[in-house]
């Protein structure tokens, strides 16, 4: 194995950016700017006492950044937790004699906090990313292959209309012409056939160990429990190959689910294996497409809601099945009081209780099961219902 | 007299240890700043990198300043207290960024910038105020009692029970409370107040849980906290997002949120929130029980309580401190190695008497109430 000096001398190279990007966090209190300044420009000073204090100072990073809501948060704050998490790292390496697997966990460890927490900074904005590609490039860690690979992948049996509803037209990757003209103005949902054969994804994701390899040691924020309106719902911080065994290979405990994640952003290697969709250029603004991994068992669910951008989501791996409601028919859905959860509505498309929910029977509703290789494209507002039929990733591209 | 366990990474309470875990007797005076004896000082405040104290007329930084650790600094005044004997109108609170000194007696704030280290800008609070609404000016008649400063926040209160917000004071609502505001307390984004009548109020961002009205609202006004009305509560705390409320009888009820233990709440059935780490935050006060290794219930009354960020500490009346929560630094007084949080109240120290609790964001700090007010 390689001796942790030379893997220190490559993490070190990352970091004349880091330095000019101290102006970005110019900001930060006096305590933690000197900490970070006086350790980023004499890395020889690190010592075992440094790993504390930059321990710390992500700590208390993390405290200031759950204050208040998260897309408020300032930027300088958690910009600091991706320096700190970047220094921290270097102290690790710098003061410790022999590489371990474990150290090399408590490595991606480190990363991933700092991408979750963080975020990136200008000067160097792959900085955490391009730390963990160094190390996945020493092949540090052995891998573990678990055979119970591709079982509870049954054909699922698609059995269109049993909810009597209408289905979503389906057609062949259409010209950009004809699908900005007929769905994209026209805010008319559809789904897209034969439009990613080109993806690797559609062939490396049917393997859960593919991610076991590729990214095993990553720590993911998983959604547990039956839907997030329930009150036993949470979010857990797992690592992929705890996820996969925990949760994709076992199926009798509670639902676990990579729900709405940016792992592409985590994990730029996984970004490989797809292609941004070129309907996605039909944008108002010039703002990147939000890409977001939705991984899981049978059986995860997301209650029917809306979001207010554009989506096309795009089905990797498996089955899942999905109930479409125009805006219009918001006054039949039962939207839930609090505002928090305004965008989500109190019925469930497969069993109405009509009792309670009686002008629910005037909502017209639109349903399709989305195979492997194929895209729904959801416009702005459209309420939407969707629940795996099999074990399923997904890819959804939203954007303005 | 000070017990500390906790946080000392800047040298803050003049150890060599950065991290005590032990409720360490502070004895060792300062060798290199001769004036300073910190077993007569008196603590004012305990903040991230430093702490505050006051010894007679002058006032002390331990800890971090200036780029450096392990000092002690002593404050320059503005130029009119260098002689006039004002020591006892004057008293000092500071955060991250600034420590502000608070004159009681003509109702001045004096807000000096810990970076700049140098000048300070004088507030007038009887003069100043928002000038869209005059109205919400501080009362010339009233003095300054006690200022609580977070990084995101300043609240006053005055000798007559008013409560103003913001460095510019702002009148704060308080005419519903029942009785006269007798302490202010300040999370990291919530606030809570206690009326002389034992009624308490909260306020501020409530989503997660730290309101305790039952649900996630976040509230511009005080509101009284429902379900311990008709409880006399004679003591409030405010943790980073959680709440502590003594009752006369000396039951604790706590509620907000639990990531770390710090509500040492255990009712598996009350209905409350799960987070990531597996416990469960609460919505509502929740009353507190307290019980030994042998899992029975210890029936003493609750005598002081105090908490910090993520952890909360709690002393009976035989003197015994008992801590829950957060504890990567020490905060609760067990090893940090084997205890990074506690999720229920653990027996940490056997104190002597006349002790109080005070603590730090990641610290416990006992307090000799008769050495402290010689």
């Amino acid at each position: 194995m390689l001796p942790s000096s030379e893997i220190f001398k490559s993490l070190v190279e990352f970091k004349t950016p880091v330095f000019v990007a101290l102006e970005e966090v110019a900001d930060l209190d006096g305590t933690c700017k000197s900490l970070i300044n006086s350790y980023l420009t004499e890395t020889d000073l690190i010592d075992l006492l440094a790993i504390v204090k930059i321990q710390a100072i992500i700590d208390y990073m993390y405290e200031q950044v759950n204050i208040g809501n998260w897309k408020e948060v300032k930027l300088y704050l958690r910009k600091t937790i991706t320096i700190a998490s970047y220094l921290l790292l270097l102290a690790k390496v710098k003061c410790t004699i022999e590489v371990t697997e474990s150290l090399v966990k408590e490595f991606y460890k480190i990363i991933d906090f700092g991408i979750m927490f963080g975020c990136p900074v200008d000067e160097a904005p792959d900085l955490l990313q391009n730390c963990a590609s160094y190390l996945n490039s020493l092949s540090l860690l052995p891998h573990s292959i678990t055979e119970t690979s591709n079982k509870n992948q049954d054909k699922v049996n698609v059995e269109n209309n049993k909810y009597n509803a209408n289905l979503i037209e389906v057609i062949d990757c259409p010209s950009m012409e004809h699908f900005y003209k007929n769905y994209i103005v026209a805010e008319k949902p559809v789904v897209l056939r034969n439009c990613i054969n080109h993806w690797p994804a559609l062939s490396k994701w049917r393997d859960q160990n593919y991610f076991i390899k590729l990214a095993g040691a990553r720590t993911v924020s998983i959604e547990i429990g039956r839907d997030y309106t329930e009150s036993e719902w949470t979010q857990k911080l797992m690592t992929i190959e705890d996820f996969i065994k925990d949760f994709i290979f076992q199926t009798n405990g509670s639902t676990g689910y990579l729900a709405q994640y940016q792992l592409f952003e985590q994990i730029p290697e996984l970004k490989e294996d797809i292609i941004e969709p070129e309907y996605c250029c039909f944008a108002d603004k010039d703002e990147p497409v939000d890409v977001m991994a939705w991984y899981g068992p049978k059986g995860t669910l997301s209650p029917l809601h809306h979001d207010p951008k554009k989506n096309l989501l795009t089905q990797v791996v498996g089955e899942k099945q999905i109930f479409l409601f125009s805006p219009q028919d918001s006054e039949f859905l039962y939207p839930h009081e609090h505002e928090l959860l305004h965008n989500t509505s109190k019925v469930d498309p497969r069993q109405p209780d009509l009792l309670k929910y009686p002008k629910y029977k005037d909502a017209k509703v639109y349903y399709c099961v989305l195979s492997p290789g194929q895209m729904l494209y959801i416009p702005p507002k459209w309420w939407h219902f969707v629940e795996s039929l099999s074990i399923s990733f997904s890819v959804s591209f939203w954007w303005n | 007299m000070y017990r500390i366990t906790g946080t000392n990474l800047f040298g803050q309470w003049l150890e060599d240890d950065h991290i005590i875990s032990d409720f360490r007797s502070i004895t060792r005076n300062c060798n290199n700043y001769n004036n300073f004896d910190i077993e007569t000082a008196k603590l004012l405040q305990i903040c991230w990198s430093y702490n505050i104290f006051q010894l007679g007329k002058d006032f002390f930084l331990t800890g971090h300043w200036n780029c450096k650790e392990n000092k002690v600094v002593k404050v320059e005044l503005p130029k009119e207290y260098y002689t006039s004997a004002c020591e006892s109108n004057l008293t000092m609170v500071g955060n991250d960024y600034n420590i502000i000194l608070v004159d009681k007696k003509y109702n001045f704030l004096w807000i000096m910038d810990l970076q700049k280290k140098i000048g300070s800008r004088k507030i007038n609070l009887t003069t100043e105020a928002p000038l869209e609404n005059s109205s919400k000016r501080m009362r010339s008649e009233s003095n300054i009692s006690k200022v609580a400063l977070t990084n995101n926040s300043c609240l006053c209160l005055t000798s007559d029970g008013s409560v103003y917000n913001g460095l510019l004071p702002s009148l704060l609502d308080t005419s519903h409370c029942i009785g006269k505001v007798c302490d202010i307390r300040s999370g990291y984004e919530h606030f809570i107040l206690l009326t002389d009548l034992g009624h308490v109020y909260t306020w501020g961002n409530g989503r997660r849980l730290q309101l305790g009205h039952g649900n996630l609202d976040n509230l511009e006004t005080p509101t009284e906290v429902e379900a311990l009305a008709g409880i006399k509560i004679i003591k409030i705390r405010a943790g980073g997002w959680h709440c502590l409320a003594l009752s006369e009888f000396g039951d604790l009820y706590t509620w907000g949120w639990n990531d770390s233990g710090q509500l040492g709440v255990r009712h598996p059935d009350t209905k409350g929130v799960l987070n990531r780490e597996g416990l469960k935050s609460y919505p509502f006060p929740t009353l507190v029980d307290i019980l030994n290794q042998n899992e029975e219930e210890i029936n003493m009354n609750i005598k002081d309580i105090g908490c910090g960020s993520r952890h909360t500490a709690i002393m009976l009346e035989d003197n015994s401190i008992w801590t829950t929560g957060y504890n990567k630094y020490g905060q609760l007084g067990f090893s940090p190695e084997l205890n990074p949080t506690v999720s229920y109240f653990k027996k940490a120290f056997q104190c002597e008497k006349d002790f109080v609790i005070e603590c730090g964001h990641w610290s416990t700090v006992l307090i000799n109430t008769i050495s402290a007010s010689k």
